[in-house]
């Protein structure tokens, strides 16, 4: 993006900076942290068309994942499934270019698919991340979320579309090595709520404010 | 009065071993402003059975003294509030609450004491509070019922609402489980245990603060050769380690809804002294649980008998008594005499025996007494009294005596003088009531077993879902363990878990039969005369009231239910309904299952509102969304509104400024200088596909095939009753890409209407459909100024022929990436700018920066309004209210008349046609500094007095600074046809104001300026 200093989270006044830390503090079982600014981009084709899913893997390094699951790709990059004929790419802040190489690649695409078309949409702003981490990551989301994130039901690389409290969020299980881990992909308006209710929710549990990517 | 000595009082009912209470401390309570001791382990009812404290309430309708009647959550009597406003809880039993350090509680329902209640008069004066007294008493005049309701709520009232905010915090969570547990007892633990060993994940849910039922009070039974609570402890501890099961103690069970959906309230430091209390911790918690197999263990609650004065206080359920002695190590009388129809009700004959206490008689109903426990009674020298009823009570305050007379062959009546017998405690057992409420509320069809006199569940019941124990009227101990057991292990299996182990654990164990049925006890005097016979306590409804229903010619038992209130308190009838079942049934002279039960509806037991709403209160009530400039109009000092659940900034008053003024001031400048609005929260809509032209035009009543790209235009959407559901503006992007604009409110039913159709109706059309809303921020500049200010900001080409009127340019605008479109909700020349929303901040302060020189005035949704409203512009939810066609709006302009859409067959209907339908028209007050209110009524013919012809009403009402007069929109019956007539609106004061119907544009009708 240009001018990328120009940017502000929509987190930005609730001054996370001053609370934050690098790690979870001790006694603290959940952290949370805001990453803004990831590039997401949304994928709309036929799953079934064999080009389709070729182009898509060629584009972003993974096969297209199955229902309910995310796969990584090159780089940083992650796809998720978010429907039958739905993605969403989710990659690292300011990499606008890839929005420009994938409309440029799926114009061709649709071209060649008879019969078929496709969509793209960045969608980098319509969303702010807040990641969850710890392990009673999934004791603090199950009081919002009506899903079942059991690790049998849910595990890592699950992803789905749910509501945690009164906010939709793309729930997306990436674990870090040691750590469970919850990306929520929140619409920005609805950020700082969301972020009230997580904090509120985790008292019991000891919550870290982690510094932001 | 000399007070007792406490003390003393305390070590004569605390027994001096046994139970489950540690002697070694003492804690402090108080009850009725009494300063009282009990021991950790001991709940408030035993604690004041312990001080001797054996008149703990008054009763609902006659203030009765009454006592501590059960041990469990069925007790209808011992209701205490807990805590000091606003900390405080009603209605809660005695029984379940636990003691602590400093609780205090109150007694409810004794007014001006507990000793010495006003009340009581109505006790003496029940023949005028006869059944369904409310409904014959209070039924005229029926304004008057406010005032009469008053009334009887505070004589009648179960305790106190706080007057306070709630100080405590609550908390809501979902949770999945394999199997749901309900009930920690015996066979709840076999079940749970079985299929935690096969891996499954388990919650196990009791509602006492300890596992074990009724093990708890009948702690002499061996389990796999072991002391039963030894082995509910190695059960405890088995299942607390096992990493995939919950167990969740004081935890109520109190709601089973389709599809295993089972809600249980957790009391998690209720039990607590409040300093003692993790501040991080909830007070309460409510489980929103869905199971994939449920087992409910859920155990039985004894039956009490329905005689002449058994409400008297030191009237007791037999095995509430035994729980006393064994679980709590309280003797809850001095003397006592049994009351049974069952061989089960000895055993608290022989548990107060054991413990020291006196047992005067047994007064048995069956003819020859016998069974398993009679006959250790016998061999105990206990005086039997066969074939005999308790015909009457005595004592004011607390039991004195009972009167027991001999039944009569026929057992309908008694016959011989009946005998005084001197007791302070009368322990009553008239056979057990399976707790069949969670069953049945999961539709689950129950069944009369007569040998047991019980309802219990059918088999082959609701689909993963079992019973197990007690609750299907199997008693014996090994017997529930085998039920519990088999049902965890067909719960597991039907998981598809493997089970290896067969063997339940094992117990010796009896039932309590045999037994004599008999719902209500005949006495001296027929039913009615002679003294009360309660069927429900809580509720005060007696045998009598029951019969006098039925005289009156009620015949369903729901009907019963509601004319006398019997099963309708707190208690939800626990004790009384199969007694109140089958006195109806005797007099009905009808098998008791043919009356039928009334319906198990949740709550179990009472729960707080509290858990009801977590932390979903104050600002997590619902969320507030701020749109990326926000902030800066926090800053700024707008004042906001709320739309839908947006916050928008609603006006910016400068100091000394109220809302007309900076209203006046905002209009003005847009209309002379330029203004800035934030118009982010507008609905945004991606489509995409080779079909987006054909989707829009099957969408929309106008045509889009022939929408240049590049251009915009403006789109009026119907239902399918041809009623306006939205507009706005939708642009075409690109050869096969258009981008829809919502109203704010509508964003997300405009989606999931469009998605319905495309997915359902027309899935052939190859259009995909993608949220945008929040991608993009909305900055709106509009005014003579708009042009200049916004061209120092960016290298899009802003003159009037390279950008005209609905068209729309890609390009930077003050640094980010832009799209700018022109387009006007104002009337004035307007530049839409759309940036990535993370860079709206920053757009919005480079405008303001750069309009500077030019005046530019920031105007908020209210400015807006007044601007729109003086184009006549139509805001969907304001002119229109789901009834309002197109036609109506005088809007023909826009319905194509060579294509379909969504709506147009409706607006063919001879109605939608009709001329006197209403209609849009402007209104010009007689007085132009007048303001019509919203929402006025209009009127052709005005009468001293309502009720007049209403033709219309106000839908928009404004004072229009640029106009120099006020301005309003309408709905008018055939308004359209009426332009020039005068209409009135009446006022709540009796004045009027005087308009005229005129057309509804009222500035720049020809909207020179717009494309200027």
């Amino acid at each position: 993006m240009p001018n990328a200093h120009l940017r502000r989270s929509p987190l930005a006044q609730l001054g996370l900076g001053a609370l934050a830390t690098e790690t979870r503090g001790p006694g603290h079982d959940v952290a949370l942290r805001s990453v803004p600014f990831q590039t997401a981009i949304n994928l709309r084709g036929p799953a079934a068309d064999e080009r389709f899913a070729r182009a898509v893997e060629e584009l972003v390094g993974t096969s297209l994942p199955p229902a309910c699951r995310a796969l990584p790709g090159k780089g940083d990059l992650r796809l998720l499934w978010l429907g039958p004929d739905e993605w969403l790419a989710v990659a690292p802040p300011d990499q606008a270019h890839l929005i420009g190489v994938m409309e440029s690649a799926f114009d061709v695409l649709e071209r060649g698919l008879s019969g078929q078309h496709v969509a793209i949409n960045d969608v980098s702003d319509n969303y702010t991340t807040i990641e969850v981490s710890g392990p009673r990551s999934i004791d603090l989301l199950s009081k919002g979320c009506p899903l079942d994130l059991h690790p049998l039901a849910f595990p890592n690389g699950g992803c789905a579309q749910s509501l945690v409290a009164k906010a939709e969020v793309i729930l997306d299980r990436d674990d870090t090595p040691t750590e469970l881990r919850f990306r929520l992909m929140v619409r920005p308006s609805f950020a700082e709520y969301l972020w009230a209710w997580l904090s509120d929710a985790a008292q019991e549990y000891g919550l870290s404010v982690l510094t932001s990517a | 009065m000399s007070k007792p000595d406490t003390k003393t009082m305390a070590r004569k009912y605390r027994l001096a071993e046994g139970g489950l209470i540690d002697r070694s401390k003492t804690i402090s309570f108080t009850f009725n402003g009494e300063r009282l001791t009990g021991h950790p382990g001991d709940s408030l009812a035993s604690a004041l059975l312990a001080n001797g404290k054996r008149l703990v309430g008054r009763s609902f309708k006659y203030h009765r003294p009454r006592g501590i009647v059960t041990a469990g959550p069925e007790e209808p009597n011992a209701l205490v509030q807990v805590g000091r406003d606003p900390a405080t809880d009603p209605n809660l039993r005695a029984t379940q609450v636990e003691l602590f350090e400093g609780l205090t509680a109150m007694p409810q329902n004794a007014w001006p004491s507990l000793e010495h209640d006003v009340g009581e008069v109505n006790s003496a004066l029940s023949r005028f509070f006869p059944a369904g007294f409310y409904y014959k008493t209070f039924m005229w005049p029926a304004g008057a019922w406010e005032t009469y309701e008053e009334v009887i709520r505070n004589a009648a009232g179960l305790g106190k609402s706080p007057t306070g905010k709630d100080p405590d915090r609550y908390d809501k969570t979902y949770a999945h489980c394999d199997l749901l547990v309900v009930g920690g007892g015996p066979a709840g633990l076999a079940a749970a245990l079985v299929a935690a060993r096969a891996g499954a994940r388990v919650i196990l849910a009791e509602q006492d603060s300890r596992l074990g039922g009724r093990l708890l009070s009948e702690p002499l039974n061996e389990i796999d050769g072991k002391p039963a609570l030894d082995w509910v402890e190695a059960a405890e501890r088995e299942l607390r380690e096992s990493p995939e099961v919950r167990v969740l103690t004081r935890t109520n069970a109190f709601a089973y809804f389709d599809h295993n959906f089972v809600a249980l309230h957790e009391q998690v430091t209720d039990h607590l002294a409040p300093d003692e209390r993790p501040s991080a911790l909830p007070r309460q918690r409510l489980w929103k649980v869905r199971a994939k197999q449920v087992v409910l263990a859920t155990g039985a609650i004894e039956r009490p008998l329905v005689f002449c004065g058994n409400d008297r206080p030191g009237v007791m359920l037999a095995s509430a008594a035994s729980s006393y002695v064994k679980r709590y190590g309280v003797a809850p009388g001095d003397r006592a005499v049994l009351f049974t129809n069952n061989d089960g009700g000895y055993r608290a004959a022989l548990d107060l025996l054991d413990a020291g206490v006196r047992v005067a008689a047994v007064v048995d109903l069956r003819e020859e007494p016998s069974g398993p426990l009679t006959d250790a009674a016998k061999e105990r020298g206990l005086r039997i009294l066969a074939n005999h009823a308790i015909v009457g009570t005595k004592g004011r305050k607390l039991l004195t005596s009972v009167s027991a007379a001999r039944l009569s062959a026929d057992g309908k009546s008694v016959s011989g003088a009946p005998q005084e017998i001197e007791c302070d405690l009368l322990m009553v057992s008239g056979g057990w009531n399976p707790t069949v409420h969670l069953f049945c509320q999961a539709k689950g069809k129950i069944t009369w077993r007569e040998e047991i006199a019980g309802f219990v569940p059918e088999t082959g019941g609701p689909k993963s879902l079992a019973c197990a124990g007690a609750v299907n009227g199997v008693y014996p101990l090994g017997d529930c363990l085998r039920e519990g057991q088999q049902a965890g292990v067909a719960a597991a299996r039907t998981l598809g878990m493997e089970v290896t182990e067969s063997t339940a654990p094992q117990a010796e164990g009896q039932d309590f039969l045999p037994a004599r049925w008999m719902y209500l006890v005949p006495s001296t005097a027929p039913t009615g005369h002679g003294g009360k016979a309660f069927v429900d306590q809580q509720n005060d409804v007696t045998a009598a009231d029951l019969l006098l229903a039925l005289r009156e010619g009620y015949r369903s038992i729901e009907h019963v239910k509601r004319y006398t209130t019997t099963g309708m308190g707190t208690d939800q009838g626990k004790l009384g309904n199969v007694n109140a079942i089958g006195i109806v049934a005797e007099h009905l002279g009808k098998p008791l299952p043919e009356v039928g039960v009334t319906t198990f509806r949740p709550p179990y037991t009472p729960v707080t509102f509290g858990a009801f709403m977590g932390r979903d209160v104050d600002a997590l009530l619902d969320p507030l969304r701020k749109t990326p400039i926000d902030s800066w109009h926090v800053r700024s000092g707008a004042a906001f509104e709320d739309v839908g659940q947006w916050r928008r900034a609603w006006y910016y008053p400068k100091p000394g400024e109220d809302i007309h003024k900076a209203v006046n001031r905002e209009v003005a400048a847009v209309r002379q200088a330029v203004g800035i609005m934030d118009a982010s929260t507008l609905g945004k809509i991606d489509i995409q596909g080779p079909d987006a032209a054909e989707f829009l035009n099957r969408v929309y009543t106008n045509a889009w095939k022939k929408l240049a790209i590049g251009k915009a235009r403006y789109g009026l959407m119907l239902g399918e009753d041809g009623m306006v559901m939205d507009d706005g503006v939708t642009a075409r992007l690109g050869e096969n890409r258009y981008l829809m604009t919502t109203t704010t409110g509508n964003a997300a039913s405009v989606m999931g209407h469009l998605e319905e159709w495309l997915q359902t109706e027309w899935p052939e059309l190859k259009v995909y459909l993608t949220s945008v809303t929040e991608q993009f921020a909305t900055v709106s500049l509009a005014g003579p100024y708009a042009r200049t200010v916004l061209a120092q900001l960016t290298d899009i080409d802003l003159s009037p022929n390279a950008l005209p009127h609905m068209c729309l340019s890609e390009g930077e605008v003050a640094g980010a990436p832009a799209r700018v479109v022109r387009v006007s909700f104002t009337g004035e020349a307007a530049f839409e700018i759309n940036v990535p929303s993370s860079y709206g901040l920053a757009v919005w302060e480079a405008c303001m920066r750069a309009g500077e020189p030019y005046g530019i005035t920031p105007y908020g949704t209210e400015a807006m309004h007044v601007l729109r409203a003086e184009k006549g512009y139509i805001i969907v939810g304001q002119e229109t209210d789901g009834s309002v066609t197109p036609i109506d709006l005088g809007m023909q302009w826009i319905l194509s008349k060579t294509k379909d859409y969504i709506g147009r067959r409706s607006l063919k209907r001879p109605d939608i046609l009709k001329s006197d339908r209403k209609q849009l028209v402007g209104l010009l007050t007689e007085n132009p500094q007048t303001v019509l209110p919203e929402g006025a009524q209009l009127v052709e013919e005005l009468k001293a007095t309502p009720p007049m012809t209403m033709v219309g009403h106000v839908t928009s009402s404004y004072y229009s600074p640029n106009c120099g007069h006020s301005i309003a929109l309408a709905l008018v019956k055939g308004g359209q046809a009426k332009q020039g007539e005068k209409l009135f609106a009446p006022m709540l004061d009796g004045g009027r104001i005087t308009c005229t119907i005129t057309s509804p544009v009222f500035f720049d009708p020809e909207g020179e300026r717009l494309r200027a």
